[in-house]
């Protein structure tokens, strides 16, 4: 227990520290990186792929992954979309719910086609990648709504004191997470059943239910995140989020979620989402072009990794 | 067994139904039903027939990669990265004036290089290939982008584009180059020491290690290998269609782990063969096909494919369960 304890205290700790070094390596090298202004900016940045990435975290934790994410995304913001323009009848309140409802039960089929027919989730999410993506298309047929009523563009755009909206929601978001995963019965058993599915079941946790909660959690959070990213973009089209998937999954990899389940915090993937969105930001200042970004990506993520190991081998 | 002849009759004729692999069936399926789907005109011609075969072509070497993978119980996900950094790394060298073969000798150790990144840091760690596959896919992804300076690269030269347009009589030179790839790999697998550690490996890694195999050796030659494919695959892909842009291999990881998986072969590692994966890679490239002939728009098709997969990982898993259960009883 106590190895375990130091573990988790090295691998966070070692997370704080990148961020750290990043953050004073990119603060000689830009000028104002360090302003107010640039940080909230970078946390604006962060605070969309924060929410998938809290959402992959739980799949994560049950030794699962979701690639439909973005697709998810996609499919419920169009959905959404659709009562908030600005010449229809603004539902707004209706839009949220049937996007958000519609997201957590997407995730909730991904959860039971894994945990009940016993499915590598890799295959099954990537086959409701396909499928909602396919609807989203379809329910599009190409075209883009924007034009959203303007009190719908508060969320997206919108601040409170100075702090943009998105940021406020992630933060929440991140709160509400992490209590759910540290302080209750559903948390415990989401880490109990990704650490060791049988000795769970022996226990008396239905897996099924605790799996289906966790992908049903990912679904609910991206659904989440795509409202927040369509009110900033002022614009909803169903190609929207196609790489978020991955980059959530990048996020909570730096962050220390371990691909076998039951290790992690959502902390931990908050500094993941953290470092990816500072890296980006300050190559953005330095003038670095686009091309170099996926480099940068594809890196941080084997270090991190990397990291994890040494830091997982200092106590074993 | 019985001694009853009827009973061994049957038994023996039973035999020879199950012998045959389920995928001839499923492509016997497919093209009944979409030769009444399409017009007869589109689906069940020789010319359509020959397009299902181009796609499979590049679309078989990358399962053989992801299957190589599956079975050690990894994955692969940058392949197809890789492809699509490959086919603008030759086209730029062609476009340079470079000589084809040369280009296409360097393009081939870019792919086993970045193949090679993926097996040093897999066999020495114990991190998920998944995770260090997606690190270098986004690598090669900016690989990609960065030769190509995000354009796309013509390579139009009629030498370069006989690899894949080249015919025999009336069979294209991929269909060669991926028969020998696929009578390699079998005889690798199935005949060669390197083979049998790979299923030892995939079925039970600690064992395979106790009873002396080099699990890292094998996991770090896995990778490098798939490199050295994706690069190939890359190449084929740029000869067929005169010019690379650096999204185009882009999603071909996920067909290849498809037709591994569609082939029996199975996630949890130690299972699945070298021709059941060209299988998995017809009935793939023949059902992308046949959902384009049958004019589905491409939202319907991905929902099709969407299905298709779940359907047949489901189905797969069950006949597993059931013929494990039968091997019990």
């Amino acid at each position: 227990m106590n190895t375990l304890k130091m573990k988790e205290i090295l691998t966070r700790l070692s997370r704080v520290l990148a961020l750290l070094f990043i953050f004073i390596a990119l603060s000689i090298l830009v000028d104002n990186f360090l302003e107010p202004k640039n940080l909230l900016n970078i946390l604006n940045q962060a605070s969309l792929n924060t929410m998938i990435a809290i959402g992959l975290t739980f799949t994560m934790l049950v030794s699962g992954i979701d690639l439909s994410a973005g697709s998810i995304l996609a499919l419920t913001s169009v959905l959404a979309a659709t009562f908030f323009r600005a010449d229809s009848v603004p539902s707004m309140a209706l839009g949220i719910i049937i996007a958000l409802s519609l997201g957590a039960f997407l995730g909730a089929i991904n959860g039971t086609v894994v945990s009940y027919l016993s499915l590598p989730p890799f295959l099954v999410t990537f086959g409701m990648q396909q499928i909602a993506r396919g609807v989203a298309y379809l329910y599009m047929s190409g075209n883009v709504f924007n034009n959203f009523d303007q009190r719908y563009l508060f969320i997206g755009k919108g601040d409170v004191l100075g702090i943009p909206m998105p940021v406020i929601i992630a933060t929440v978001a991140v709160i509400i997470a992490s209590l759910l995963l540290s302080k209750t019965t559903i948390g415990r058993k989401i880490y109990s059943v990704g650490a060791n599915r049988s000795a769970a079941q022996y226990s008396g946790i239905s897996t099924h239910k605790t799996t289906i909660f966790a992908f049903a959690a990912s679904g609910f959070m991206a659904a989440l995140a795509g409202l927040v990213y369509i009110s900033r973009l002022n614009a909803a089209e169903a190609i929207i989020g196609e790489n978020f998937s991955q980059q959530a999954i990048a996020a909570a990899a730096i962050g220390g979620i371990s691909f076998k389940g039951g290790r992690g915090s959502v902390y931990g993937t908050v500094v993941g989402a953290l470092i990816l969105a500072s890296i980006l930001n300050g190559m953005n200042q330095l003038g670095i072009p686009t091309q170099y970004q996926n480099l940068v990506t594809g890196t941080a993520i084997i270090i991190a990794v990397l990291l994890d190991r040494t830091s997982a081998r200092v106590e074993l | 067994m019985s001694k009853d002849t009827d009973n061994n009759f049957a038994a023996k004729f039973k035999s020879i139904i199950d012998a045959i692999p389920g995928n001839i069936y499923a492509i016997l399926v497919l093209f009944i039903v979409f030769g009444l789907i399409c017009d007869p005109n589109t689906f069940l011609t020789f010319g359509n027939f020959m397009n299902i075969v181009e796609q499979f072509t590049i679309l078989s070497i990358i399962a053989i990669a992801s299957l190589l993978a599956i079975i050690t119980r990894g994955i692969d996900l940058s392949l197809g990265a890789t492809m699509s950094f490959a086919g603008v790394l030759v086209a730029t060298l062609i476009h340079n004036d470079w000589n084809i073969l040369l280009a296409m000798l360097l393009t081939l150790v870019a792919g086993v290089l970045v193949g090679m990144l993926n097996g040093v840091i897999i066999s020495r760690t114990m991190i998920a290939p998944f995770i260090i596959t997606l690190g270098t896919m986004n690598i090669a992804k900016s690989l990609a982008l960065i030769v190509s300076d995000n354009r796309t690269v013509a390579a139009n030269i009629p030498a370069f584009r006989q690899i894949a347009g080249g015919k025999l009589w009336f069979i294209p030179y991929t269909v060669f180059i991926v028969l020998i790839v696929y009578i390699i790999f079998n005889y690798i697998t199935q005949r060669r020491r390197w083979g049998r550690h790979l299923y030892a490996l995939g079925g039970n890694e600690t064992a395979a290690r106790l009873s002396g195999i080099n699990v890292q050796r094998v996991k770090f030659i896995t990778y490098a290998v798939n490199g050295g494919l994706a690069a190939l695959a890359g190449i084929i892909l740029a000869s067929r269609l005169g010019s690379a842009n650096p999204g185009q291999g882009e999603g071909y990881e996920f067909y290849g782990i498809a037709s591994a998986v569609v082939g029996g072969a199975s996630m949890t590692g130690g299972k699945g063969t070298v021709w059941r994966t060209l299988s998995g890679a017809f009935i793939i490239s023949a059902l992308r096909n046949g959902l384009n002939m049958a004019g589905l728009p491409v939202s319907l098709q991905m929902i099709v494919l969407g299905f298709v997969i779940i359907g047949v990982v489901t189905f797969d898993t069950f006949r597993g369960k059931t013929r494990r259960e039968k091997i019990k009883a």
